[in-house]
């Protein structure tokens, strides 16, 4: 065989090699960029679920790619309730309220809307590795999806969870299941991602559902009916001015 | 002559010691049964507290909310409440029903979040139900809210926490509001509930404080008009819980069968009817202040016995040279013992007479005026109000009379059987 012939052969060997040895920092950076839009539209709708039954509540929601969002709830019970995160900041208006929440401290660690989904969940950024040490695990798969397997170590005690485990899915690179541990190295909740569907030629996740692990029959199944990426939004939007308006 | 008047005369003749003995009898008499009439108006205070507070005569509540209290009751409410107590208001035995809704509730101020527990309340039903009127603490001579308004009354700690109100350095009157005023004209606060299913706020204005009888009432607390919060929570016709009250005559378990049917006929089968002996952590409440005024009152009764008979044989035995002369006059040892109990007969029954007399008096009066026990129940949550009424009952009356004139009568007979043994010759010589 021609000398030009094996070497195209050895890169392209190498090439996919390397590719099937990606490191868990290349794994991971890759899986936050994937979940990175410069804007996205939403509307969507989350089923909780707990003892005591299960409860629908919808919304709308704008974000952008620097983390900032809005939620707007328009299911009847919370009609008119929002969620602004501008910085690290989670603020909460209600319509029969002339003050808005700001919440910090341990008062994220609450559910929203009393889902398993904490406002300390939505303040996380896509910079998983400013916050976390990666390490692969053995590669596995999940619903009969290849997936790499990434341990996550917290920096510092300013994360929400100590330790995850993260299930990317390689064809994909969203996640495909991820596991949330406390330091002592107990369960405390678990996502996995139910539906993938492919909008404006990027991956992103249109279903998952999320167990607390330490509550009885505790499920949030967060669905969304429609979205928009890299739409035109008002930057206004996420303002605490535009909050109370 | 016989015993019975020579007792009577020695009674007559030795004044300051049948004196000092009676005394001893009337002040353990009067002790006890003003301890009884107490005892038993803490337990009606604890009754009318709980029925007032916590239970009415009998409760309606949803089962799962039932049986475990540390739930939110916004998850397990009574649903259709008002159709629910247009029913409840049409029965016969009915005074009047309160709907309520609990919710658990936080204020922001400073940057510092403060906790607080909500009652959303039918203020016209309240008033009949526990006279709140009588509560409010008149700092500016407010007004308990009105129907559907933005208003809130609240406990002095809640208010003083968020910065409402503060302390004048005058001291506390709770009846005309001294030793508080407002902090200035804003007197709004946003109240943020929290529930299992989420969270609502309300902005709502300070009406009035409000002062509870019960300390325990006291903590961080507001209460706000039900169609309000209702309107705020957008769940429609709810209540955490009915309280009713039953008109007086009316037995509450016979009630509490009849509600049963009635609900069980239109198919309310998550609902929960309990009269207030039955509410769980109140009998055991309740149970438990019994018992424990019962080794109170036992305690006080074995104290006024040893005083009884303390004296009664301290008496006896310091009339040892009178003995030895009544033995040298041929009194013999059986008599002696007659002569002592007929002498502390007399003595037992002038003094519990007298002890118990003044224990009755005492006693109406405090149950008319009331007894503060405010400054002795401070820091002390024993569910009790701080004014107590003392009420007599024919065992503190009755049952202490006898009771102290046979502990006199009988405490003599030992030492008289000792003293009728002893020779006159001994008796005269220990002098």
């Amino acid at each position: 065989m021609n000398k030009k012939w094996m070497t195209a052969l050895v890169l392209i060997f190498a090439a996919a090699m390397m590719l099937a040895a990606q490191s868990a920092e290349e794994i991971v950076n890759r899986m936050d960029r994937e979940q990175k839009y410069e804007t996205a539209k939403t509307s969507g709708s989350m089923f909780i679920t707990d003892r005591f039954g299960t409860k629908q509540t919808d919304f709308l929601s704008w974000g952008n790619k620097g983390g900032d969002f809005l939620i707007e709830f328009t299911s009847a019970a919370e009609e008119g309730q929002k969620i602004l995160r501008t910085g690290s900041v989670v603020y909460l208006f209600f319509p029969d309220a002339e003050d808005l929440m700001r919440l910090q401290g341990s008062s994220l660690k609450q559910g929203m809307m009393g889902s398993d989904i904490s406002y300390e969940d939505m303040t996380e950024g896509n910079s998983t590795l400013d916050k976390y040490d990666a390490v692969k695990l053995d590669d596995i798969e999940i619903d009969g999806v290849d997936c790499w397997a990434v341990e996550l170590t917290g920096k510092s005690r300013a994360v929400p969870y100590y330790r995850r485990i993260v299930y990317v899915e390689k064809a994909t690179y969203l996640p495909k299941k991820e596991d949330y541990f406390s330091k002592s190295g107990k369960l405390l909740k678990e996502l996995r991602v139910l539906e993938v569907k492919k909008v404006n030629g990027l991956w992103i996740i249109t279903e998952m559902v999320i167990e607390d692990k330490l509550k009885k029959n505790s499920s949030t199944r967060l669905k969304m009916n429609s979205v928009q990426l890299n739409v035109p939004v008002n930057k206004n939007l996420f303002s605490v001015n535009n909050l109370m308006m | 002559m016989k015993l019975y008047r020579i007792a009577f005369r020695n009674v007559r003749r030795h004044r300051v010691r049948s004196l000092l003995s009676g005394s001893a009898i009337s002040i353990a008499a009067l002790s006890i049964v003003m301890l009884f009439a107490l005892l038993a108006g803490m337990l009606d205070d604890m009754e009318n507290n709980i029925k007032t507070y916590a239970s009415g005569d009998v409760r309606i509540r949803t089962a799962l909310y039932e049986a475990d209290e540390m739930i939110d009751p916004m998850s397990a409410p009574v649903l259709g409440a008002g159709a629910l107590l247009d029913q409840i208001d049409a029965m016969e035995e009915v005074e009047v029903a309160v709907p309520r809704i609990t919710l658990n509730t936080v204020f922001q101020s400073d940057g510092v979040d403060h906790v607080a527990l909500t009652t959303a309340v039918d203020f016209d039903r309240e008033l009949e139900f526990q006279q709140l009127d009588e509560f409010l603490l008149g700092i500016d001579g407010g007004q308990l809210p009105e129907a559907g308004s933005s208003e809130m009354v609240m406990t002095r700690r809640i208010a003083e926490d968020i910065g409402l109100v503060e302390q004048t350095g005058d001291r506390f009157d709770k009846k005309n509001g001294a030793g508080y005023r407002y902090t200035g004209e804003n007197r709004k606060a946003t109240a943020y509930f929290m529930m299992n299913s989420g969270m609502q706020a309300k902005t709502l204005e300070l009406a009035e404080i409000v002062h509870f009888p019960v300390g325990s009432l006291n903590g961080p607390a507001l209460m706000m008009p039900i169609d309000t919060a209702r309107k705020n929570l957008r769940r429609g016709d709810l209540a955490s819980e009915i309280l009713i009250r039953l008109k007086k005559g009316s037995d509450a378990e016979l009630f509490t069968e009849k509600l049963e049917a009635m609900l069980a006929e239109q198919g309310r089968d998550e609902l929960k009817v309990t009269p207030w002996f039955e509410v769980n952590t109140l009998v055991s409440l309740f149970a438990m202040a019994e018992v424990s005024y019962g080794v109170i009152a036992a305690v006080f009764f074995l104290l006024g016995s040893v005083v009884i008979v303390n004296t009664t044989i301290m008496v006896i035995l310091e009339r040892m040279k009178e003995i030895g002369t009544l033995g040298a006059m041929g009194l013999e040892g059986k008599q002696l013992v007659q002569l002592f109990f007929l002498e502390a007969l007399y003595i037992g029954i002038a003094g519990s007479f007298i002890g118990v007399m003044l224990g009755i008096i005492f006693s109406v009066v405090l149950g008319v005026i009331g007894m503060d026990m405010g400054g002795a129940m401070e820091g002390v949550d024993l569910g009790v109000s701080t004014v107590i009424y003392p009420r007599l009952t024919w065992f503190s009356v009755v049952g202490v009379f006898f009771y102290s004139v046979i502990v006199a009568a009988t405490a003599t007979f030992i030492p008289s059987l000792r003293a009728g043994r002893i020779k006159p010759v001994e008796a005269l010589r220990s002098i």
